[in-house]
């Protein structure tokens, strides 16, 4: 055995904590249970495989609770009892790395809870005897438990690492994981039940409600995309803790690496949420591909914006008149648009394509119709992508305050103005409060590009909703139109950007 | 060389902790870093013991840069911070085990490893313990076992004597002659000079993050304090203050506390002529003794006491 598992195991067994913890949590369970028993065979005639079910139902639903709100509170020690004890140093200067150090931490310290969930077996077995559930579905149960105290334990684990002391890590990452269990509920609710499969009792209760489940389109078991999504958010967080304890080496303020990473995380879980339908039937695959080419897009534009908006930081304005003749200055001023569709996108946007062919992958005769699709949302991506980089390179260029915020707020605006505008003028003229010319209203959804990447997906379908496109449009599949529009834009914005530039390079010259 | 600090520079934010310092330790040094408390010693340690990535400049122990291979530096070296803790619930046994694990030891070599450590620590009798029960002292020389517990090349200490009695100080000193004695380099570091001084073969001094001085004791001694300072006595000092400056042999002289301190060149034969000289001036000459300068002052005149 690993010897920091070894030592953490042995100082926390030796402890008082865990037996408190432990006669607490079975005293809880077995009242719980006792109630449950009572009240399903009190007052009407019920089957014993229906009060089997309803206890195993309870049983679980307070396990999950009570141990996923309850592991954050013990792992978020971790590492601040080592501050406390001035004991972190030592162990930091051990051949030990960080990511084992981590992993140890974190296991250790979920011990404790891998305790309590085998203390409740002898419970469920009883569910099991009375019938109405099926050995598999103790076993998920089992396994949703724990994916959801690891993830639980490894939010608590970063807040270890993130503060100082364990009486502000303990409340804070209690309240997280509460505000996570809520939040994933509502996002369930109201969203992406995909998404809701991060929170354990939402992942339960689809188990039990037995639904069907599609992931990349495919009739999967219901716990593939749970497990994907979960493993997902553990990965994160994890990496996020070993970045965090990382950045104590490097002692700067700045966590630019670690935040990086979570917004990665975040735009990719929604990128896979998207391929996921639940559903009581057959899930609307069309709508399911379309929602997964938006997310796509909207991660494509965000990192343009992020990436050219900061291209020509770290310089201030008067730094920037002085040397401009420098050419590392203007390719880091043109690498950021490039970056735009660099590699890291090509892989998207080869991932996306990979995903449109398994929509499509169980009919054959849609092999062509899919091959147009990539081609057509491919290049609204590209187009898209460098339009939006190019504005807030041009942004980035004509400011005249430090700092890359503004540029890439300003962009974002323009952006979602041309993301909302077209939607805002159709429901405007369908309430019939203005005197728009139809083809007015109807052209400008051509520079929707939400819209355009929807009739990319399907290219054969027609724009019924806007007749004055489809005459105009005749055979052209829609989304041609936007891609030039967005083309036409990016020859001028790029022409806006060089103009700038000799603006500037002039007034260096007077200079 | 078994260690070497080049051109090193540490920033925490805005702020210059230690600014493009040089420093090498041979093998079998004792190696003392001195200097007043926020001077940039920890920082600098740190650095070795891999905890801390330098800003600029690089550390290399055994030849390997403490960045680029932590993982090799790391088993060569036995750190011991300046303020620790133990964990609770472990007796001394078992801490030492952990450790000698933790740094990838053969378990079969592990007992007769901590027998070892015990017993040049003095804590044989404290085997069964339990950590967190064991006095301020006696946790100091756990920690220390700590450090030997993997035999590394080099050891870190990081104030080790600090926040201990008299007593415990001179144990301290004297686990340190022997641990040199078996071949072990130590770098250490304290504010205190005279701590230092008679155990220490080479002597670093940093102030605001810079160092000031560095070699043994006896060049750091000249290159402050040049020649030889007498001090004398006599009946009319007077008298004997016009004599010596007379002599066109004495380079500084100033009364202190009824006593005459005279410096004088270190060359061969100028302290008789000045002895005679004096003698014969009849200025009643009681005593004539060589004084050496007090650390502390030679400390304090070299940092100036400012800290970064």
């Amino acid at each position: 055995m690993n010897a920091l598992l070894k030592k953490e195991i042995r100082t926390r067994m030796r402890g008082k904590t865990i037996f408190a913890i432990e006669n607490v949590y079975l005293v809880l369970l077995t009242g719980i249970f006792l109630i449950v028993l009572a009240i399903s065979s009190a007052g009407r005639e019920s089957f014993a495989w229906e009060t089997g079910r309803s206890l195993f139902e309870t049983v679980n639903y307070v396990q999950i609770l009570l141990l996923v709100i309850a592991s954050p509170t013990i792992v978020a020690s971790a590492f601040t009892l080592e501050r406390e004890q001035k004991t972190l140093d030592m162990l930091l200067a051990t051949p030990l790395s960080l990511v084992q150090i981590a992993r140890t931490k974190l296991l250790a310290s979920l011990s404790v809870f891998f305790v309590l969930v085998l203390v409740s077996l002898p419970m469920l077995s009883v569910c099991f005897i009375l019938g109405g559930v099926s050995p598999s579905e103790i076993f998920w149960a089992y396994f949703l438990t724990l994916e959801g105290i690891l993830l639980a334990g490894a939010i608590g684990l970063c807040y270890s690492a993130l503060l100082k002391r364990t009486l502000a890590a303990v409340p804070i990452s209690s309240l997280t994981i509460i505000v996570f269990l809520i939040a994933t509920l509502l996002i369930a609710k109201l969203l992406s039940p995909a998404l809701g499969t991060l929170n354990p009792l939402y992942a339960f209760h689809l188990m039990t409600s037995r639904w069907t489940t599609k992931f990349f389109a495919f009739e999967t078991p219901f716990w593939v995309p749970s497990l994907v999504l979960t493993s997902l958010l553990f990965l994160c967080v994890f990496s996020y803790t070993v970045e965090i304890l990382n950045e104590e080496k490097r002692r700067t303020s700045s966590q630019p690496r670690a935040l990086r990473l979570l917004f990665y995380c975040a735009m990719l879980l929604f990128l896979l949420s998207s391929t996921i339908e639940y559903g009581p039937r057959s899930a609307d695959i069309a709508a399911g591909l379309e929602r997964f080419v938006w997310v796509s897009y909207l991660f494509c534009v965000a990192q343009a914006i992020v990436v050219s908006g900061g291209s020509l930081s770290g310089f201030e304005r008067k730094k920037l008149l002085s040397s401009w003749k420098e050419k590392c200055l203007r390719l880091k001023g043109w690498l950021g648009p490039g970056l735009c569709v660099g590699p890291r996108y090509s892989l998207l946007i080869a991932f996306m394509s990979v995903v449109i062919f398994s929509f499509g992958a169980f009919q054959v005769d849609m092999v062509k119709r899919r091959m147009l699709s990539i081609l057509l949302v491919g290049c609204l991506f590209v187009t898209g992508t460098l339009t939006c980089a190019m504005l807030a390179r041009f942004f980035s260029l004509v400011r005249r305050t430090k700092g890359n915020s503004l540029p890439r707020i300003l962009a974002s605006f323009c952006f979602l103005i041309v993301l909302v505008a077209p939607h805002l003028i159709t429901y405007v003229h369908r309430r019939g409060k203005t005197e728009i010319p139809e083809t007015a209203w109807d052209l400008s959804v051509f520079f929707s590009p939400l819209i355009a990447l929807g009739y990319a997906v399907e290219p054969t379908r027609t724009p019924a909703s806007y007749p004055y496109c489809a005459k105009l449009l005749g055979s052209v599949p829609f989304s041609v139109v936007t891609s030039l529009l967005y083309f036409s834009l990016l020859i001028v914005l790029w022409a806006l950007n060089l103009r700038w530039e000799r603006k500037i390079r002039l007034s260096t010259e007077q200079i | 060389m078994i260690a070497r600090v080049e051109n090193l520079t540490v920033k925490y934010d805005d702020f210059t902790a230690v600014s493009e310092l040089n420093l090498s330790i041979e093998e079998g040094d004792i190696y003392g870093f001195i200097g007043p408390n926020g001077a940039g010693k920890t920082t600098t340690i740190r650095v070795m013991a891999t905890l801390l990535l330098p800003f600029a400049g690089k550390v290399t122990i055994a030849g390997m840069d403490v960045e680029r291979y932590p993982e090799k530096v790391k088993p060569l070296v036995g750190y011991m911070p300046d303020f620790f803790g133990v964990y609770d619930n472990l007796k001394v046994w078992e801490y030492l085990d952990f450790f000698a694990r933790v740094y990838g030891m053969e378990p079969a070599g592990i007992p007769s490893k901590i027998n070892e450590a015990l017993e040049i620590t003095k804590l044989e009798g404290k085997r069964e313990a339990y950590v967190d029960f064991l006095s301020r002292g006696m946790k100091q020389r756990l920690c220390l076992a700590k450090t030997l517990i993997h035999d590394p090349k080099l050891l870190i200490l990081d104030e080790p004597a600090s926040g201990l009695d008299p007593n415990a100080r001179v144990e301290i000193r004297e686990l340190l002659r022997t641990l040199s004695r078996e071949g072990k380099t130590i770098f250490i570091s304290s504010h205190i000079l005279s701590e230092l001084a008679d155990i220490c073969n080479r002597v670093g001094i940093i102030e605001v993050g810079k160092l000031v001085s560095e070699g043994t004791m006896d060049q750091i001694t000249k290159q402050l304090q040049p020649g030889r300072l007498l001090k004398v006595r006599a009946r009319d000092i007077e008298a004997a203050a016009r004599f010596a400056a007379a002599s066109r042999i004495v380079l500084s002289s100033e009364m202190k506390e009824g006593c005459l301190l005279l410096r004088i060149e270190d060359t061969d034969g100028v302290a008789e002529r000045l002895i005679k000289t004096l003698v014969d001036s009849g200025a009643g000459i009681l005593s004539v003794s060589e004084e050496k300068p007090g650390l502390e002052s030679l400390f304090q005149k070299l940092t100036r006491g400012t800290v970064s």
